[in-house]
């Protein structure tokens, strides 16, 4: 050690006595415009797509995903390749991706992504990266091939003037709205929302006596037995139960609810008329008179169907009661200001009737990157604030207004 | 002094190996060892970024 320390002193202190002074500094003048030469053509050689794809093709698919799209074949003949959207084209942004892709490296060794599947299944948490990176910087890359102030938005497809319009007015990231361009977009299933952990969380900390109403924070199936081994159903989030006991693990509640009579009448809803989902029943259990106790039938006028308050009660998992369903609520609402106000002002909850709800959510939730569990909570926290609820005069949010005034 | 100042370059120069080792040093360095410290300083900055991204910036603007 002392010895090299020593051999560096005196490589760069001691003069050299035969070789001009000349000679050095041109010698070192182009050594350095070599490497530097060097430094930027191997830069290059991992930016090209041939490079990504000897990974990122054979096993997985992006390659055949981009072919069927805009991006890789159109009638300008201009073809984005996966580095101008991926890798961020300023010195230290760059650098620092191509440090990052240490862990693409180490991943391609391990193979976290080695066939379709793993793909598939690891996908969403790739894809959140990027989307994360593309919001931060405004989708910077997309942008150095199209920017707002060169686009001529009466040249637009009608379908796309009034959104383009007001993300213009916005200077939106692109990505918040066109996601899946260039691949498809991951299956939402497995995703978490990170709000609902503190939720879980509280849920296993609250103090639960029978006989009170409590909430749910997470969808439970339900059991016929204490040993929870016979599943009968299963129990939607933020729906009201009534605690019965509790043995070791497991809990008894009591479902007060209603359904259609109908069918099996397997879905039960909170109120009376309303498609508020709260349980579902396996088709067998849900005619069985000793689980399920008819208490009253009444006629929906609205449509003509009968429904029956219905009473039952089964066993589940404790620790996902909460005593109060505001929290829910908040999350919910965070959501929904967040996700659907991407493109338009979101509507009032109380615009709309609960009824309503469903179906113009099942419209709009494909174009945002809610999960599947979010969106359940969303679905029911609007139709439990919709105008069946509210007391309050509505008209202020509707939606025609909002895409309304988002027009310049 | 001057005198006793290049006979003691002398001295080290004989004893490393004159100027076929000067010239030797010259060339390493300039062709293999400083790249190799451009390459791995430019890399630790890129790391050292990445790191600050990941811990406090968040990703870059
Ligand atoms: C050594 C093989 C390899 C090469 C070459 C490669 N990738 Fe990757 N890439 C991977 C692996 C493996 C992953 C998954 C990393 C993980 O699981 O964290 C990945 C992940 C990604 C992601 C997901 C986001 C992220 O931050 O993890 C993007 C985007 C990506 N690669 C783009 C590219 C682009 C663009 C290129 C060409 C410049 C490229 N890759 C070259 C193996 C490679
Ligand atoms: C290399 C330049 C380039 C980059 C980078 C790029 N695009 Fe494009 N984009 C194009 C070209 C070229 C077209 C096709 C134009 C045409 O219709 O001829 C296009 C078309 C589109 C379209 C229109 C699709 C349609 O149905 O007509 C959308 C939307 C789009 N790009 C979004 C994006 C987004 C979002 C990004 C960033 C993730 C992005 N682009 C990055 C060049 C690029
Ligand atoms: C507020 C959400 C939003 C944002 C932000 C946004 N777009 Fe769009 N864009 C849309 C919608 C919605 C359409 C219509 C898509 C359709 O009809 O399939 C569209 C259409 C387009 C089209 C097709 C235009 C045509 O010829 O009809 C292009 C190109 C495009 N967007 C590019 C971009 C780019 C580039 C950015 C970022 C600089 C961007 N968009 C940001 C919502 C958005
Ligand atoms: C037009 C821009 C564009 C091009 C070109 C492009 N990508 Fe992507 N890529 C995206 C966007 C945007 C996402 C974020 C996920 C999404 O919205 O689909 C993404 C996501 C990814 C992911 C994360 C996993 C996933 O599927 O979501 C990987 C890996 C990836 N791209 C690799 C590539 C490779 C390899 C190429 C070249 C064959 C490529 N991309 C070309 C825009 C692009
Ligand atoms: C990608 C952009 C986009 C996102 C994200 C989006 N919407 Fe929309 N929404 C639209 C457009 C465009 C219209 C007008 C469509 C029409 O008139 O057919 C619309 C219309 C509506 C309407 C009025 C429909 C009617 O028939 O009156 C409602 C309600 C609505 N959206 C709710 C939502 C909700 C809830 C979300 C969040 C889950 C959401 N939107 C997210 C683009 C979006």
């Amino acid at each position: 050690m002392r010895k090299l320390f020593r051999f560096i002193a005196d490589l760069f202190l001691r003069p050299s006595v035969r070789i001009g002074l000349g000679v050095l500094v041109t010698g070192g003048f182009i050594a350095g415009v070599l490497s530097w030469q060097g430094f930027n053509t191997a830069m290059e050689a991992t930016n090209k797509e041939e490079f990504c794809i000897s990974c990122h093709t054979m096993h997985d698919n992006l390659l055949p995903e981009l072919q069927k799209t805009v991006h890789w074949n159109n009638r300008s003949g201009v073809r984005a390749r996966c580095p101008d959207c991926h890798v961020p084209h300023n010195f230290t942004d760059k650098v620092a991706r191509k440090m990052q892709a240490s862990r693409e490296v180490w991943g391609h060794l391990v193979g976290t992504i080695g066939t379709r599947e793993k793909f598939k299944e690891h996908r969403l948490v790739l894809a959140q990266r990027e989307w994360a990176r593309f919001s931060a910087n405004g989708s910077k890359e997309c942008r150095a091939c199209h920017d707002y102030k060169d686009m001529d938005f009466d040249k637009m497809r009608p379908s796309s003037q009034v959104a383009m319009r007001s993300a213009a007015a916005r200077d939106q990231s692109c990505v918040d709205c066109h996601k899946g361009v260039a691949h498809q977009l991951p299956e939402m299933k497995g995703a978490r929302n990170p709000a609902f952990d503190t939720l879980v969380s509280n849920a296993s900390g609250q103090s639960v006596s029978a006989g009170n109403e409590y909430y749910l924070v997470v969808p439970q199936d339900l059991f016929a037995d204490e040993a929870l081994t016979q599943r009968i159903g299963s129990v939607e989030v933020a729906t009201q139960v009534k605690v019965l006991e509790t043995k070791g693990d497991a809990q008894r509640i009591e479902l007060a609810l209603w359904r259609k009579n109908k069918g099996y009448g397997r879905v039960w809803y909170s109120n009376f008329g309303l498609n508020i989902t709260s349980a579902i029943l396996d088709k067998e259990m849900a005619r069985d008179a000793g689980l399920v106790n008819v208490l009253a039938s009444q006629e929906d006028p609205m449509t003509g169907l009968e429904w029956q308050q219905v009473k039952a009660s089964a066993w589940m998992r404790k620790g996902s009661l909460i005593d109060s369903v505001e929290p829910i609520w908040t999350i919910a609402r965070a959501s929904y200001n967040t996700s659907c106000s991407v493109c338009h002002r979101q509507p009032d909850e109380a615009h709309f009737d609960t009824n309503t709800w469903p179906g113009l959510f099942a419209g709009m939730v494909g174009f945002t990157s809610i999960d599947q569990d979010t969106a359940r909570v969303v679905l029911k926290y609007l139709q439990s604030h919709s105008s069946d609820f509210s007391t309050s005069q509505h008209g202020a949010g509707s939606p025609e207004g909002a895409l309304q005034t988002a027009r310049p | 002094m001057k005198t006793q100042h290049s006979a003691a370059a002398v001295m080290s120069n004989e004893a490393t190996g004159g100027s076929r080792s000067d010239w030797r040093n010259f060339l390493l360095l300039a062709f293999v060892g400083l790249p190799v410290v451009m390459v791995g300083a430019i890399a630790a900055y890129g790391f050292v970024v990445w790191f600050l991204q990941l811990a406090f910036f968040g990703p870059p603007s």
